[in-house]
């Protein structure tokens, strides 16, 4: 133990190195060659893919296709206003037209097909219960105050043929809206008495009917006033908004009291948002 | 092609009639490159021993510092091609194995960390002063020598990587200053400033052993 005292004495520093020195060695083992071979060996064999790299690439695609897909269906990739209008001259000629057209609320229970008459008794209208939808439309319609601008006919939408499509899309008037109707008439479904005798081809829609088989609710102040946007029509899937002023479909000016002949095809709406003037393509 | 050139150079080996235990390292790397695996043989044959003892030093612990040698030289061996011999062979095979020491340190100190049972574990590479050894009278010189080493080697696994490194390749593996400073990519003043403080860190640690044990 002395001799440890006198290492770390002056030279203590110096004896550090000459310790470290004399500290036995170590050796690889003897198989130390064997397996670096191997081990170089397995290195050097490209690894197959197997199962779990495929899934690397599998899991994450998988969940950026879901996450995609419910952003897409859930509206928030929804194109807004402004890129619809700096596509509208183009998608108005690619997307099909929307064909604006009335028919009475039960006619679509009793006519299969857009030539039968509208030959509809109240037994056939009781026996057949309007759908939720038709429901809630002609309710819109009945909660109208009586300076609306919009007639009192109810205008319910029906789907054009049976088998199938979309609401908006092909609906036709089989009589014309009976144009004399006051605003104090009371407002609810529509019966046979209200229409106007006779069918006439060529007879018109006023614009507020329109308007709302594209699925919007108006008033008159200097342009039509969107009020509200029922949010599963075109209007809405075509980025119209509350608030907006629509002056003008298809390039048409329509002014208060106006009206469309019946089985007009409705491709673009002219908005007034803001300052702003913008023509924006209906989509079905 | 690659085959011509290692029966070009073996030729030539067999012609001048040096044995591949005599070839410089930068001779025994470019046969490799050819092709030639008894070189890369004895270049393992020719570190392997150092590199192993470099890492158990520096790690303190014998099966690591043989598993990280060999891949060491399964570094060496895949990134042959890309060695250039503007410098020492040893200086490159120290830094990779360097490298990888520092590597496991930390992954030693992340399985610490995330370890239930390392909460109540001292840190390896904390400078804190190891227990003072056992009193009981030594039986003979082989034990007291053991343990000597042993006490110096747990001295040394105190210290902090950074002075740990340098008095390792200096005492022990007794590489230059030059080739230190290489390894460690740092100047020559640092290089030796920290072989210097090493040394007087592991001057107190012994020291503090020694008069516990003088006593």
């Amino acid at each position: 133990m002395n001799r440890n005292n006198k290492e770390f004495g002056a030279e203590g520093e110096d004896h550090i190195g000459e310790m470290l020195a004399a500290l036995p060695r170590v050796s690889a083992p003897a198989d130390f060659e064997m397996h670096l071979k191997a081990r170089i060996a397995r290195r050097s064999t490209p690894s197959r893919p197997g199962f779990y790299s495929a899934l690397k690439i599998a899991v994450p695609a998988s969940l950026l296709a879901v996450v995609a897909g419910f952003l897409f269906f859930s509206g928030v990739v929804m194109p807004d206003l402004e890129n619809v209008v700096t596509v509208a001259e183009n998608e108005a000629a690619s997307q099909p037209p929307i064909t604006v057209s009335e028919q009475l609320p039960h006619s679509d229970f009793v006519a299969s097909s857009a030539s039968d008459p509208p030959d509809v008794s109240e037994t056939n209208r009781a026996a057949i219960a309007p759908t939720p939808s038709d429901v809630r439309v002609a309710a819109r319609s009945a909660t109208r105050t009586a300076n609306s601008p919009r007639r009192a006919s109810p205008v319910l939408l029906t789907d054009a043929n049976s088998g199938g499509g979309s609401r908006d899309m092909a609906v036709r008037v089989d009589r014309p809206v009976e144009q004399n109707s006051t605003t104090d008439d009371p407002p609810s479904m529509s019966t046979p008495d209200k229409i106007a005798p006779g069918s006439e081809p060529n007879s018109t829609v006023p614009v507020t009917d329109v308007l709302e088989l594209l699925g919007v609710v108006v008033v008159y102040d200097g342009g039509w006033q969107v009020r509200s946007v029922d949010a599963v029509r075109a209007a809405a899937r075509s980025g119209i908004k509350t608030g907006d002023v629509i002056t003008a479909l298809d390039g048409k000016q329509i002014g208060e009291g106006a009206t469309l002949a019946a089985g007009t095809t409705v491709r673009t709406m002219t908005v007034k948002r803001g300052e702003t003037s913008v023509i924006i393509a209906l989509r079905n | 092609m690659a085959l011509d050139k290692l029966d070009q150079l073996r030729t030539e080996r067999n012609d001048t009639g040096v044995p591949d235990s005599e070839l410089s390292d930068h001779q025994l790397i470019e046969a490799t490159k050819n092709g030639d695996d008894e070189a890369f043989s004895q270049i393992v044959a020719r570190y392997r021993n150092p590199i192993t003892n470099f890492l158990y030093r520096f790690l303190n612990d014998y099966e690591e510092a043989v598993d990280l040698s060999q891949e060491t030289f399964v570094r060496v061996y895949f990134a042959i091609e890309r060695y250039h011999t503007g410098y020492a062979f040893s200086t490159y095979i120290y830094r990779i194995a360097t490298n990888l020491a520092i590597s496991e340190l930390r992954k030693r100190k992340r399985r610490t960390l995330l370890s239930l049972t390392g909460l109540f574990q001292s840190d390896p590479d904390d400078t804190t002063e190891f227990q003072p050894p056992d009193q009981r009278p030594l039986p003979d010189a082989n034990v007291v020598e053991d343990e000597r080493s042993r006490m110096i080697a747990n001295a040394i696994a105190t210290l902090p990587p950074k002075y740990r490194i340098p008095i390792i390749l200096r005492d022990i593996e007794g590489l230059s200053y030059d080739e230190i400073a290489a390894v460690l990519e740092l100047g020559l003043g640092t290089t030796k400033s920290r072989i210097s403080r090493a040394r007087g860190l592991l001057k107190e640690k012994l020291a503090h052993y020694f008069v516990k044990a003088d006593e």
